[in-house]
């Protein structure tokens, strides 16, 4: 009977650990956007987003007749760093309060005058030209934009918003966001139970722990086998690049936590199993 | 023989798997069943948007 009971606890123990380390890696990755600030956009992101703009400015240099160059000049980092900022804030609103907030918008006013003296100097009349830039600034900063955001934010708003008005979705984020440290103190529950239960035999409750640890590893394996065989990251990939490049950030952080821990699991289901089995070999010499 | 003389044998290493099997086994069943429709359900999410 204690037996069928401590491999029940052990069952559980199992899920608890697979279930507090897959909560800790999501947490982990939705953590930032919950403070204040919001997600910071990392330099990877910002760099594969300045060559999409670069190159879609390169495609639209020859169809609009503007050179690339004087477009980059005023597209600058900063400016797109800017953005990424007023994103992270606009999710932050939406996360902690509920409320979608402005969404970011490119001015094309400053790109629309460095094209202006670029089309005069190519022989356009001064309306013409004007005429001219502001179409292809509109072009350029309708590009820019989808890059730097590529969702459609007003929508996603206004749905969240609309979500919000009915339920606490602040609160519900920061409930989903502690069910790891749920999930850990049941984890010490089940583990201290099962040591009560084998409290005779240390030996004994270090193997139900042990292979809790490792059914927990076999279970977050194949979480991470399912997920890489959904086809998600290359379906955004091919919805657009930036959003591929800004998730792979997110899964990037929640990456480091659950390896590590699963490794930390691993080594723990390695060193029980094994420690429950040396003092046998020593009593057999 | 009691519980604490009982030696574990090379069979000890299988407990993971045998403790992880219904866990996997109720993942397998969900992937297989539901998997093709919340993988439609993330795609239509994706597509909707996303700006193209």
């Amino acid at each position: 009977m204690k037996r069928v009971l401590c491999w029940l606890l052990a069952f559980f123990l199992a899920g608890a650990l697979a279930l507090f380390v897959v909560s800790f890696a999501c947490a982990r990755a939705v953590d930032p956007g919950l403070k204040e600030g919001g997600t910071p956009v990392s330099d990877s992101v910002r760099s594969t987003e300045m060559n999409l703009i670069r190159n879609r400015i390169e495609e639209l240099a020859p169809i609009y007749g503007f050179s690339a160059e004087t477009a980059m000049k005023v597209v600058t980092d900063e400016k797109i760093a800017e953005m990424n900022r007023q994103a992270a804030l606009w999710w932050n609103s939406v996360l902690v309060n509920g409320e979608a907030g402005e969404v970011p918008a490119f001015n094309a006013d400053e790109l629309a005058g460095a094209l202006t003296a670029d089309f005069v100097a190519a022989g356009a009349g001064d309306e013409e030209a004007e005429l001219l830039a502001a179409d292809a600034a509109n072009a350029v900063g309708e590009s820019v934009l989808r890059i730097v955001l590529p969702l459609r934010l007003p929508i996603v708003g206004r749905g969240l918003t609309e979500a919000s008005a009915r339920v606490d979705l602040g609160n519900i984020i920061r409930f989903l966001t502690g069910i790891r440290w749920a999930a850990l103190a049941m984890c010490v529950l089940l583990a201290g139970l099962i040591a009560l239960l084998e409290s005779r035999d240390l030996r004994m409750s270090l193997r139900y722990i042990g292979s809790a640890m490792g059914a927990a590893v076999l279970v977050i394996a194949a979480c991470l086998v399912l997920y890489a065989r959904s086809g998600i990251e290359p379906l955004i990939a091919e919805a657009s690049p930036s959003l591929s490049a800004q998730y792979g950030a997110l899964m990037n952080s929640a990456a480091v936590p659950l390896f590590l821990f699963t490794a930390l699991l691993l080594a723990g289901c390695i060193v029980c199993l094994i420690f429950c089995r040396r003092p046998h070999e020593a009593k057999a010499d | 023989m009691s519980t604490e003389n009982r030696k574990p044998g090379k069979g000890i290493w299988l407990a993971p798997v045998l403790l992880a099997l219904p866990i996997l086994a109720a993942m397998a069943f969900v992937a297989i069943r539901f998997g093709p429709l919340i993988v439609k359900l993330i795609n239509a999410a994706v597509k909707a948007t996303v700006v193209v």
